[in-house]
């Protein structure tokens, strides 16, 4: 190829794109007739390019099945319009039948001497402060009835409840409405947008004209419903019945001294439509009930997550019951459990009775008990089990030494800590109190109040488990020494599964195999009680070793029952289950897709929701091979050593075939000296520069002046890198440069303003009590200061850090005026996590909150210098 | 397909007034770009689903915060990039703790071997074009006016896109 034909060749891409001019077409395709180098690389871009349309043809061919998938979850697919033709025009029945329950009380009642007038009940009803009514409608005899909430206030004041809407209005004009599931403001209902119109015709107080006349559209005025005496059975309630139409009637009881309405139903002959209204008269509601941002303050609280709370917020019950959690919280609090009963096992296992056992969060959830206990010898104890009894509240826990069976010290004193038990791992558990105890029952063995749980084995699985994490590695060694074999209780189930777990742990596949052998009989023999995923590391094991056969026996044995939990007759559970297994053996296992299909009976290929386990599985078959040729080289590279020295700093030892070496889930050391790294490199000297970029050994980020001087960017160094570690990414770059001749300078550049963040030393919090200035509240996530990410394992200074400064740095290279943020603050990874949260710096408003936030926090502080710019220029060693 | 913004517009107010069916139009409309420009920056298909849906489902609760003047089509992409340049820093920060550790390895598997992963490979500004390039019936002005760049300059990047990509794919094959 000569310097004609990268003309050239800068042109065929835009060829191949369509996007050349048919002037430069004909030319070109002169020159791709004649030369074979640039008719080939045309070829290969041709090739690429179907390639590529084949791609993303492949992935539109989804975009049907990925739209509605949009649709369901914005709702408002088919069951809108459903809900539309159910209950609007109904609703106009409904309104109509409200409105007759005022024209019925005309009626006469042969129980009662006296009348109820209209003009008495008008009076009535205007009287009234408030008064709230509920709606059931069904379609037809077996349809599920669908409920509407409505609650009116004197000035015009109206909230509903429909669905998981909650709907404010004022004088008939709709204030507000919020979407309780998707915990936004939304566009309300259609059917409450008609209501609230429909009900403004009272203006600023009750009138049951003008809901009569409103209600029904102006249809049902004339109606005047007749006392149905035969359907009278007491003299308190006054009963009337309309004909509707050929197939509807309405009957209303009414109160007869109170002249108040207090039930409708209307009833459709023909297929069994039902309409029913109950209605109650209290005391008003407080003024915040009727207020939709008193309502949406309660709504933002993202810790509470219970829907009654926020459906019914501020409903108060005129007869003082608690109508949500937070009403009984409200009033109970939390409490410490009263100890019934306190005992030590002659092993050293520590249990403890309590009644009043439960506590109730405000939130709805429930705890139970004692979540943790300490003694007068500083040790630690986990609790290893416990269970709770309704009828009576009681609870038991059971504590074990963290040492147990090897710590035969018994206490003179034991702590036991109440908290409230949250799901969130990022927020501290609240500590309701502790009890001390210093009297207990001693070798007293564990009361079997629940029914078992109460062997010293069963503890000893228990705390196996909570072992498994490595650093209890040696506690777990230890303690399994006292657990008796799988043989040698071949019908505990527990035992068998801990040994399952314990030998795929270890990956004694051979021995997972037995034991599962043993164990699946026992699962099968009462399912009901056993979860389909106990086979997991039976299965896995099958699939590792190559019994492709026997793995999908076991499938299907399993795949056969239903009563195992999650059921097959529960289809999401049941089919996440089976995507989870085979993702499991696409991973673990790196079987090929025909053994995974084979394995579950049906072609994995073929379905959608199987997408990710045929990704997986293609990746795994990729990665073993390339495993394989990295453990190969590895090997080689241990040999070299053996016959010579190690260098002080770096080496590069070139590849016979040239082809890179990938250390994928296994170490890139040098064998027998692990204090050396390699690094396989097969890349051009233009990558060595990009990949510096990548990984901001060139700081600060996006400003990278770079210039690159008479140096043949195209060279290729095939060649792996052995260095020792702490070697950093620009000392390792400026070695594989050097054999080329080439040499890596960085010159000063221009000045220009920085800011430099440094820390004051201050000590830094516990990372979970620090979070973004402002919480996400699905409103202003972009804003400055609002949590972007929050995580269980919190963030390190360098990542916050990192964050502000892409944010703030951001375009940096086009705006000279505009300040480039340093990190000097010396924190880094090592130090750990300091939030649980980071947060959107936008802008100088996010950068002034920032700075605050930084300097609040962790005592960061930023000031303003000016400092002269690197600029890093690739070129020729001078030497 | 071509972005019809006056029918867009007709369609919101239909919303604003009555109908909230009338969004499920709009999502007809536009879901399929928002999802190539997802695509296009983030790579990934399955991601690109994610924030593509996370897109429509924001512009749905947010469409009363729609400016009259404002085109739907260039809000939504609007919200969908900003989702997604969100989410590049999220994902940014878990492979960066990672590489804590293993630097090497996380290195080398960033290189990987069918074309769907040399299209990840390639810098954002010019796989997004790439890929709306081939989402857009490969017509570089509607891409243009998408990303609201110049012609010449969706060519370019085009052009510098498929070279790039040209030398991934063929470094690959050399292995």
């Amino acid at each position: 190829m000569n310097s004609e034909c990268q003309k050239y060749k800068e042109i065929i891409a835009d060829y191949i794109s369509g996007i050349l001019p048919d002037s430069e077409v004909k030319i070109l395709q002169q020159h791709l007739n004649e030369c074979k180098d640039c008719s080939e690389y045309a070829s290969a871009l041709e090739k690429e390019d179907k390639q590529l349309s084949s791609l993303f043809a492949a992935i539109d061919s989804d975009m049907k099945t990925r739209e509605q998938k949009v649709l369901e979850s914005i709702n408002f697919p088919e069951q809108k319009e459903k809900s539309s033709r159910t209950i609007f025009q109904p609703f106009i029945k409904l309104a109509a039948a409200a409105a007759i329950v005022i024209v019925v009380l005309f009626g006469l009642n042969k129980f009662g001497n006296s009348s109820i007038a209209w003009a008495d009940v008008v009076e009535k009803f205007q009287s009234v402060e408030f008064f709230s009514a509920v709606f059931y409608e069904k379609d037809d005899a077996l349809a599920q009835p669908e409920q509407i909430e409505l609650w009116m206030g004197q000035g015009g004041n109206v909230r509903m409840r429909m669905g998981p809407q909650v709907i404010f209005g004022q004088s008939g004009n709709l204030t507000k409405a919020f979407d309780i599931s998707k915990r936004s403001q939304a566009e309300p209902d259609p059917r409450a947008k008609r209501m609230l119109e429909m009900l403004a015709g009272m203006g600023g107080q009750f009138s049951l004209d003008t809901l009569l006349k409103t209600v029904s559209g102006g249809k049902l005025t004339n109606v005047t419903p007749l006392v149905n005496s035969d359907a009278i059975i007491s003299e308190d309630l006054v009963v009337f019945d309309s004909k509707l139409n050929d197939i509807q009637w309405m009957r209303i009881w009414a109160l007869r001294e109170s002249k108040l309405p207090v039930h409708l139903r209307i009833w459709g002959s023909r297929d069994g439509y039902c309409l029913e209204a109950f209605i109650t008269y209290s005391n008003k509601q407080p003024a915040e009930f009727f207020d939709p941002n008193a309502f949406e303050q309660v709504f933002r609280q993202q810790q509470d997550n219970n829907k009654s709370n926020i459906a019914y917020a501020f409903l108060t019950d005129p007869g003082g019951e608690d109508i949500t959690p937070k009403d009984m919280f409200n009033k109970s609090g939390y409490h410490i459990p009263i100890i019934k009963q306190a005992g030590i096992t002659k092993e050293g296992a520590i249990w403890i009775l309590a009644g009043q056992s439960r506590n109730r969060m405000p939130n709805g959830n429930e705890f139970y008990g004692f979540s943790q206990m300490t003694d007068n010898l500083d040790r630690t104890y986990i609790d290893v089990g416990g269970a709770w009894r309704l009828g009576d509240d009681t609870s038991l826990n059971i504590f074990l030494p963290i040492d147990f069976p090897f710590d035969n010290r018994r206490p003179s004193k034991i702590t036991l800590f109440c908290e409230v038990k949250e799901y969130n791992p990022n927020i501290k558990p609240e500590l309701v109190g502790t009890i001390d105890l210093t009297q207990w029952d001693v070798n007293a063995p564990c009361p079997a109040l629940f029914g078992g749980f109460t062997s010293v084995l069963s503890w000893k699985i228990s705390l196996a488990y909570k072992f498994f994490a490595d650093e209890y590695s040696e506690k777990l060694s230890r303690l399994v020494e006292t657990i008796p074999a799988w043989r040698e209780q071949p019908d505990n189930k527990n035992l068998l599964q801990l040994w399952i777990r314990l030998s795929y742990r270890e990956k004694d596949y051979a021995q997972v195999i037995n034991i599962g052998q043993v164990f699946v009989p026992l699962l099968l023999k009462n399912p009901r009680e056993s979860s389909r995923y106990a086979i997991e590391e039976y299965l896995l094991s099958l699939a590792i070793t190559g019994k492709i056969d026997e793995a999908a026996k076991l499938f299907k044995q399993i795949d056969e029952i239903d009563v195992l939990s999650p059921r097959k007759s529960e289809k999401e559970p049941y089919e996440q289950f089976k995507r989870l297994m085979v993702e499991f053996m696409a991973e673990k296992a790196e079987l090929e897709l025909e053994q995974l299909s084979k394995i579950v009976g049906f072609n994995i290929n073929q379905k959608e929701e199987y997408r990710n386990a045929v990704e997986r599985a293609k990746n795994a078959v990729v990665n073993r091979k390339l495993r394989e040729a990295a453990e190969k080289r590895r090997q080689e590279i241990a040999d070299y050593y053996k016959n010579h020295p190690l260098p002080e700093k770096m080496e590069l030892i070139e590849r016979s075939d040239k082809k890179k070496i990938y250390f994928m889930n296994i170490p890139n050391t040098v064998p027998d000296h692990e204090d050396y790294k390699i690094q396989s490199i097969k890349k051009k000297v233009k990558f060595f520069v990009s990949d510096l970029i990548n990984f901001n050994n060139i700081q600060p980020y996006d400003l990278v002046p770079m210039r690159v001087e008479d140096v043949n960017e195209e060279q290729e160094l095939n060649a792996d890198l052995i260095y020792k570690e702490g070697t950093s990414r620009l000392e390792k770059t400026e070695f594989a440069l050097n054999h080329f001749g080439i040499e890596l300078v960085i010159e000063d550049g221009p000045s220009r303003k920085v800011l430099v963040a440094k820390y004051n030393g201050q000590s830094l919090k516990d990372f979970k009590d620090v979070t973004a200035p402002i919480p996400y509240d699905g409103q202003n996530q972009l804003k400055a200061g609002v949590m972007s990410t929050g995580t269980s394992r919190g963030f390190t200074l360098v990542e916050i850090f990192d964050d502000l400064a892409r944010q703030q740095n951001k375009g940096i290279e086009k705006d000279g005026d505009k300040l480039v943020i340093f990190n000097e603050t010396g924190i880094s990874f090592e130090d750990g996590s300091v939030s649980s949260e980071t947060a959107f710096w936008p802008d100088k408003e996010g950068l002034e909150l920032a700075k605050k936030w930084f300097n609040e926090e962790f005592g960061v502080t930023f000031t303003e210098e000016t400092r002269p710019m690197k600029t890093y220029v690739i070129k020729k060693r001078t030497e | 397909l071509r972005l019809d913004e006056t029918k867009g517009g007709n369609l919101i107010s239909a919303y604003k007034q009555t109908s909230i069916a009338a969004y499920g139009i709009l999502v007809k409309e536009h879901y399929r770009t928002v999802f190539a420009l997802c695509m296009g920056m983030l790579g990934n298909v399955h991601d690109a689903e994610d924030i593509a849906q996370e897109a429509m489902l924001k512009g749905f609760q947010n469409i009363d915060k729609l400016d009259k003047n404002e085109l739907f089509g260039a809000w939504i992409m609007k919200i969908a990039k900003n989702l997604c340049i969100d989410f590049i820093r999220r994902r940014k920060k878990t492979n960066e703790i990672a590489s804590e550790q293993k630097m090497e390895s996380n290195t080398v598997t960033n290189e990987n071997h069918d074309l769907q992963q040399a299209i990840k490979k390639l810098p954002q500004e010019l796989r997004l074009p790439l890929t709306m390039y081939y989402f857009e019936q490969k017509n570089a002005k509607i891409i243009a006016s998408k990303l609201e760049i110049s012609h010449s300059g969706a060519c370019q990047r085009i052009r510098d896109a498929r070279k790039m990509l040209h030398e991934i794919l063929t470094e690959r094959d050399e292995k």
